[in-house]
Parts: C-alpha cells; structure tokens; sequence
C-alpha cells in the first residue's frame, strides 16, 4: 500500500456516513410496499387518482360543511380552481361585503350584484357582467355560477376555504385572501385518514409570512398514526401561485406527480412514512425564494392507501412573501 | 439467512462502499444515496448475495455500476438535494484543499480508470481481485492503473502522491 491509499481514504472518509442501516431498510420496507401496491388489483396509482378526482371534480363533494355563518363569508376570496379550471385565472375573485353588495371577476370578466346567504344557500340578486368573449382556458364562469345561487360550503374545517356549487355550472373553490395576523405560526390539524380505533392524523405548521432571500423553514409537520393498523403516507408541499422560475418542486401537484411517481417508481423522490400503530414521524422543508417570488398559499398534500381505501388531503394556509 | 444477517452486513461495508462511491463521482450526498440504493439492492438479494463467493465485491460493483449509471441519469442528485434540504445543512466539516482536489480529480477520471484506482488504492484489491471485480482482465486493470496515475499528475495531484505505486 502507497501513500495513495492514505490520500484516498482521507478523500473519501473525510466526513461521517448520516445514514443508518435502518434507513436502508425503510427503504427496502417502502419498496416491498411500493410493489405490493403496484401487483394488487386496486392499485395506489388508481386510488389516489380517484381520490384527486373525487375532490376536485365531484358535485357531490365530501366533506361540504353547511351553515356557514354569514359575517365569515364578509371578505375577499380569491379563486383557487374550478371543476373545468385548475388553477384559476390570476385576479379572479369575490369580494362579499357587509353592505350586501358584491363584487369580483372571473379573470376575465368582471361583475357586480347583491347577495344574501342563508344556511348552506348563497342567493345573488341584480347580477350584472361584462360580457367580454374569453379565452376558454381564462373564464371560470363564476358569473354563471353566481346567478345559479349556488350552494356554499367550507373544506376541511375552519381553514377559511369557501366552495360555491351550483347544480348545473360546476363549483368553483377559493381561499380567503385575508391572511389574518402575519406574525407568528399557523398550526393545522388533519386527520388525514381514520383507521381501525383512531385515526392518522398530521399536525403541519407553517409561517405566516416569510421574506424574499431568506433561507428558512417553510413547513414541518408530525404525523401520529392512532390507529390500530400501519399506514403510509405521503407529504408533500408546495407554495402555490409562484412563476415557474421560482418553483421549488417541478412536481407540484398529486394529479401530475402521482402517475410520475408510482409509475416510474421514483415515490421516493417524496418523503413517505410508513407508520406502524403508535408510530410518530417528523419532517420539515427549508427553502429560498429567489428575488420576484411571489405566491399566495402555502399547499400541504398528504395522500395514503392505508389503513383503509386511498385519500388525499389537501390544505391550503395563506402566506404573505415580503 | 435473516434480515439481522443481511442488516449486519450492511453495517459492515457502510463506510468503504461510501467512501468509494465518495471517490468514484466527486460528491458526498450523491454517494450516500447510491450507497443506500446499492445497500437495499444487497438487502433485497441477500439469500443469493450471501452464497456469493464475496458478497463485498457484489457490492462494490453493484455501486461502481450505479455510479456509473448515475453519470448518465442525475436523478439521485435531486433526491440527494431533498436529503439534504430534510436533514439541513451539511456539516462544516473544514475541507481540505487536498480533500477536494483528490475527489474531484479521481472523480473526473475516466469510468473504467476511476473505478480501478477506488478499488486497488482505496478498497484495497489487488489486480487479480480488481479484474474480478471490474469484471475485466488484469492487463486491463494494470492498463487501466498506469493511465490512471498519469492522468492524476496531469490533474495537478502529482506532488501529493507518492508516485512509486506499483503498477504491475
């Protein structure tokens, strides 16, 4: 032996190995997994997909509270997407005021009318639009929907997201574009899917507002398996509204990257837990917006097969960047 | 053959497979992750791996051709970033400037040399159990070696070694 070898193996073993042989075999776990997923008759692949398409693209949504509380509905929602739309225009929007007026814009076209809301029923008088001819891909049709009085709804508890469903015209789906407080941290609960004795259930936290050039942390979560049976989830997030130069994370949305994943299996690419009962998983992204970044949410995804049939959970938190 | 077996083994070979995965492409987070992929590859096969003659060398070259592999398709590379980015910053670890030259110098060696320097100067194998490895024949290892040393004078390392490396 020369004194390369003594060279090389300073070289190589300069720093310690962080990974342990029990990550390796979680990796051999979420792959035997992954597999058995991909052979069985009902697939990941078809599950989430399914799941996404429920969500999104159901009239009967699951999950629609009724009687929300007219002095909550007082505000500006910004249009996130539509049955036919996803995301929508940039500008669309509804503002609900106290004064029983309303106005907005599809994105394309503007409107304005007066509305009253009783129980789970938006009912909007003196409706008038702009009729400018729009590009299909820009027109969310809100005025359509608006002059079916709608029925309305929040999604995943008190998280300030409003869906108007009309029977005939679709839905469109927004976020309340008031933020609240911008100091501090918004903690979210979600039972992401409930299994035998209880449920798995994420508590995610993300920051109010974050600042341009700062590298910091974005989101972190926990996730607690209550159940009686293991369960695999996968998490993932994304700041919505951002120009593609600024996006973080190519993927940034299960309907694009679920078929990716299992059907290249690169899952892995995304943190994935596989949670025996009792088990408790922590993770969290940092992340640095480039100079120009701008975005609205920030969009946590949390999808699994297990222990019952496929769901994805979506939850939307808004974000100020400065 | 059990899991435990198979989970000893990995323990084993951890650090070297690393180290030489370090050496072969230049970059420490990459390496980890082909290490990993090597090492749940070893796991999944482990009642054949076992009965091989050297389980070691298997995976030593199942990393080599990994790397390789790797050159070709950078997708490790990203889940190395997302590795990273989960686990926060990488250590300061004060690198040397001979630690970078040496990896980046072998790194950039051609693949057949590269992995014949890793693996008689690094790992250790002789020429017989390189060409056994490499799954080629001594002369080329020797071949290999010879040009190998060169092309790592050329690369500026040539005042760090000790150049009376047998080469025979």
């Amino acid at each position: 032996m020369t004194d390369l070898h003594d060279l090389l193996e300073r070289a190589a073993e300069a720093e310690p190995v962080r990974f342990t042989v029990d990550d390796v075999r979680q990796r051999v776990q979420r792959r035997r997994w992954t597999r058995r997923a991909a052979v069985g008759g009902l697939s990941v692949v078809s599950v989430l997909v399914g799941a996404v398409a429920l969500d999104r693209h159901d009239a009967d949504q699951v999950g629609v509270t009724a009687d929300v509380d007219p002095p909550a509905l007082v505000r500006r929602w910004t249009a996130l997407y539509s049955n036919w739309i996803d995301p929508a225009p940039a500008g669309a929007h509804l503002d609900l005021r106290d004064d029983g007026t309303l106005v907005g814009s599809d994105g394309c076209n503007s409107f304005d009318g007066k509305w009253t809301a009783h129980g789970d029923q938006l009912t909007v008088d003196d409706l008038m639009a702009t009729k400018v001819a729009c590009p299909p891909d820009e027109d969310l049709h809100l005025v359509e929907i608006l002059s079916e009085d709608p029925q309305i709804g929040t999604l995943g508890g008190a998280d300030g997201t409003l869906r108007l469903q009309a029977l005939d015209a679709g839905f469109v789906a927004f976020m309340a574009a008031d933020p609240g407080p911008l100091e501090g941290i918004v903690e979210t609960r979600v039972d992401v899917v409930t299994g035998p004795g209880g449920p798995v259930t994420s508590v995610f936290r993300t920051p109010r507002t974050i600042t341009i050039g700062e590298d910091r942390q974005l989101v972190s979560w926990t996730l607690t398996n209550n159940s009686a049976a293991p369960a695999t989830i996968w998490a993932s997030y994304a700041i919505e509204g951002l120009a593609t130069r600024c996006e973080f994370d190519e993927l940034r949305r299960w309907e694009v990257m679920g078929p990716d994943l299992r059907a290249s299996g690169r899952a892995d690419l995304y943190p994935q837990y596989n949670l025996e009962p009792g088990d408790q998983a922590r993770s969290a992204g940092r992340h640095h917006l480039p100079d120009g970044c701008q975005g609205d949410f920030v969009l946590v995804l949390l999808a699994t097969s297990d222990p019952v049939d496929g769901e994805v959970v979506e939850h939307r938190v808004p974000i100020s960047i400065r | 053959v059990t899991e435990a077996d198979a989970a000893e083994f990995c323990q084993a070979v951890r650090t070297r497979l690393v180290g030489a995965l370090t050496l072969a492409c230049g970059d420490r987070g990459i390496a980890e992750e082909l290490a990993q992929d090597t090492l749940v590859r070893v796991w999944e096969r482990w009642p054949q791996v076992s009965q091989m003659e050297s389980p070691e060398g298997w995976t030593f070259r199942t990393g080599f051709n990994l790397a390789s592999s790797w050159r070709r398709r950078r997708g490790a590379e990203r889940r190395a970033n997302r590795w990273s980015l989960a686990r926060g910053p990488q250590p300061d670890v004060g690198f040397a400037a001979e630690i970078v030259a040496v990896r980046g110098a072998v790194s950039r060696l051609p693949e057949r040399q590269r992995a014949v320097i890793v693996a008689r100067y690094y790992l250790g194998y002789d020429v017989a159990g390189t060409a056994v490895l490499l799954d080629c024949a001594p002369g080329t290892v020797k071949a290999a070696t010879h040009q190998a040393m060169a092309n790592l004078r050329l690369a500026g390392l040539g005042a760090e070694l000790n150049m009376e490396v047998d080469v025979t």
